[in-house]
């Protein structure tokens, strides 16, 4: 069940990258999968033989990631984390294909057809500078504050709370430092330029403010007490498909814009960056003194890979997404692992991997041996594989506990200390669990 | 008034903007009183460092081009009082001496000055 749910949750994705990478074959500000043509181009032979390859072979990757995810879902396998972070690794490099070959073969049409302009040349319209407004910090004030109610009830998860509401603060940080305030310059017209600019920052703001509320609802219904985790958990899930699918929405209507709002615009020149844009994506422009830039289609914003900042992030997040089948390895390799138990004179262990917890035998309150895990069991922060609880839990009938379970394998002990904290914990042995139930109560 | 900046030319780039802000007063682009860009605004718009921004304010503002004002910024100053200064005459006279030499005529070379005079009055 949890495997089916953790495909469902990610399925779709592939559809929305296709549906975006397709987009690119669109001529947005004079420009077509990373390459910018001279106007004349966009009804050039040539161009539309390679844009229809474009579309063709994003539709076979988009379909070939597709099927990955059925054959990766039909697998029976310990190891469905390491599949699935192996498919999330095909699911973002397969789709950069198509792209990348387009990009060449047409960068290497422009040359042929003389369509290369001056290099290393940067155009500003002073009429267009410090032309749009932005959001007021106030307005991302509320959702810290919702984040922070939940504190005056559930002191316990205080830290989780806290972070919460320091992330509703970040959005307003994102919007106003994540994004490169430059004009949407295309070609000497300054209306298009302010109308570009405009809409592209609007929207920027928009998603960064809806994404702060999100947070809030989200802080909000994890603090709703256990029985009803389920529909919180529901609503959650809602609110959060409904921000994606809504930012998705977004881009593609910047997209749409720059597109209608650029299609018959002439002019005596147009501008061309693509020197600084390798492999159409990759802004690297050591004349450049920012950090973040804005991609020359759509709203989203990316690195300078000039600046000894942008070389860090970038391989940091190379590293990251190649890693992602070794992390899976790493969580799967945490269901396996022995959890161990040990009670000596003075206090009981517990340990599996790096997490282990220790508690004072004059500390313990009273023992319960669980056949069952109790009800409405919801994590609150730590690890919830199929085959590993680990950190902070809730349940109908315990509103915090700590947890080191498998939770495959009855039964559970569960301690209650005299500060009233609960602890639940097994062996992956049932009789070791039993034997050790047997030493606390003695 | 659209600003270019050349990164592979090998005229320093607070001399390019220097000399297009002149340009642009000179041709009507840019009126008196008109409040040009931020430092830090141009710089982020353009990429080129805020001290090569502020370098070139300083020498428009030496020369008498801009004045600068704390609250309202860089702003195009009024009708220019200052005499020419030999910097100019010297570059006007190796401009007139290049184009003699390249075989112009003094009617032509006039004609010339003349034509370029008049571009910054028809705009």
């Amino acid at each position: 069940m949890s495997k089916l749910i953790l495909w469902l949750t990610v399925i779709w994705v592939p559809l929305l990258i296709g549906w975006q990478q397709l987009n690119e074959a669109k001529f947005k500000k004079n420009i077509t999968v990373g390459v910018t043509l001279p106007p004349e181009a966009q009804t050039d032979a040539g161009v539309q033989i390679i844009l229809d390859e474009f579309r063709r072979n994003t539709i076979i990757a988009t379909a070939a990631v597709l099927a990955l995810a059925g054959a990766a879902m039909l697998m029976e396998s310990s190891y469905t984390v390491t599949i699935f972070m192996s498919w999330t690794l095909m699911a973002i490099l397969i789709p950069m294909i198509p792209f990348v070959l387009a990009n060449l073969r047409l960068k290497d049409y422009k040359k042929e057809k003389g369509w290369v302009q001056a290099h290393q040349t940067v155009f500003v319209d002073t009429a267009s500078i410090e032309n749009t407004r932005t959001l007021s910090p106030w307005l991302f004030v509320p959702p810290v504050f919702i984040s922070l109610i939940p504190v005056i009830y559930d002191r316990d998860l205080t830290v989780m709370y806290l972070m919460m509401a320091m992330m509703c603060a970040l959005g307003w940080f994102g919007y106003r430092y994540l994004y490169r305030n430059k004009a949407e310059m295309f070609n000497e017209n300054t209306d298009i330029t302010n109308a570009l600019s405009r809409m592209r920052r609007y929207n920027w703001g928009k998603v960064w403010l809806l994404l702060s509320y999100a947070m809030s609802f989200t802080a909000a219904a994890m603090s709703v007490p256990a029985k009803y985790q389920m529909i919180a958990f529901i609503a959650m899930t809602v609110v959060m498909t409904a921000l994606v699918a809504y930012t998705f929405h977004l881009e593609m209507k910047t997209r749409r814009i720059q597109q209608k709002l650029t299609a018959d615009a002439k002019g005596d020149w147009y501008v061309d960056e693509d020197d600084h844009w390798l492999l159409g994506s990759f802004y690297y422009n050591p004349l450049d003194e920012n950090l973040i830039v804005n991609n020359r289609t759509g709203m989203n914003t990316t690195i300078n890979m000039a600046k000894p900042a942008g070389k860090v992030f970038m391989a940091i997040s190379a590293l990251a997404i190649i890693a992602l089948p070794f992390i899976g390895l790493f969580i799967d390799r945490l269901g396996t692992q022995p959890i161990e138990l040990t009670v000596n004179e003075t206090e009981l262990r517990t340990k599996t991997g790096m997490f282990h917890y220790e508690i004072a035998l004059d500390d313990i309150k009273d023992t319960v041996l669980l056949e069952e895990l109790p009800a409405s069991l919801v994590r609150k922060m730590g690890t919830g594989t199929d085959r590993l609880l680990e950190g902070r839990f809730s349940s109908e009938q315990y509103s915090a506990m700590t947890l080191l379970a498998d939770p495959t394998v009855s039964p559970y002990i569960i301690i209650e200390t005299r500060e009233g904290k609960i602890y639940m914990f097994n062996s992956r042995d049932p009789e070791v669990t039993r034997d050790i139930y047997s030493q606390l109560k003695k | 008034m659209i600003l270019k900046f050349d990164f592979s030319s090998s005229e320093p780039l607070y001399m390019q903007l220097r000399n297009q802000i002149v340009i642009g007063i000179g041709e009507g682009k840019l009126k008196p009183g008109e409040k040009l860009p931020t430092i830090r605004a141009l710089a982020e718009e353009s990429g080129i460092n805020m001290m090569t921004v502020s370098k070139a304010y300083q020498l428009l503002k030496q020369e008498g081009y801009i004045t600068t004002d704390r609250r309202s910024g860089a702003c195009v100053a009024g009708k220019k009082t200052v005499e020419i200064s030999e910097t100019t005459l010297k570059a006007l006279r190796i401009s007139i001496s290049e184009l003699r030499l390249s075989g112009m005529k003094k009617d032509d070379i006039l004609a010339l000055c003349r034509s370029i005079y008049e571009e910054g009055e028809t705009k």
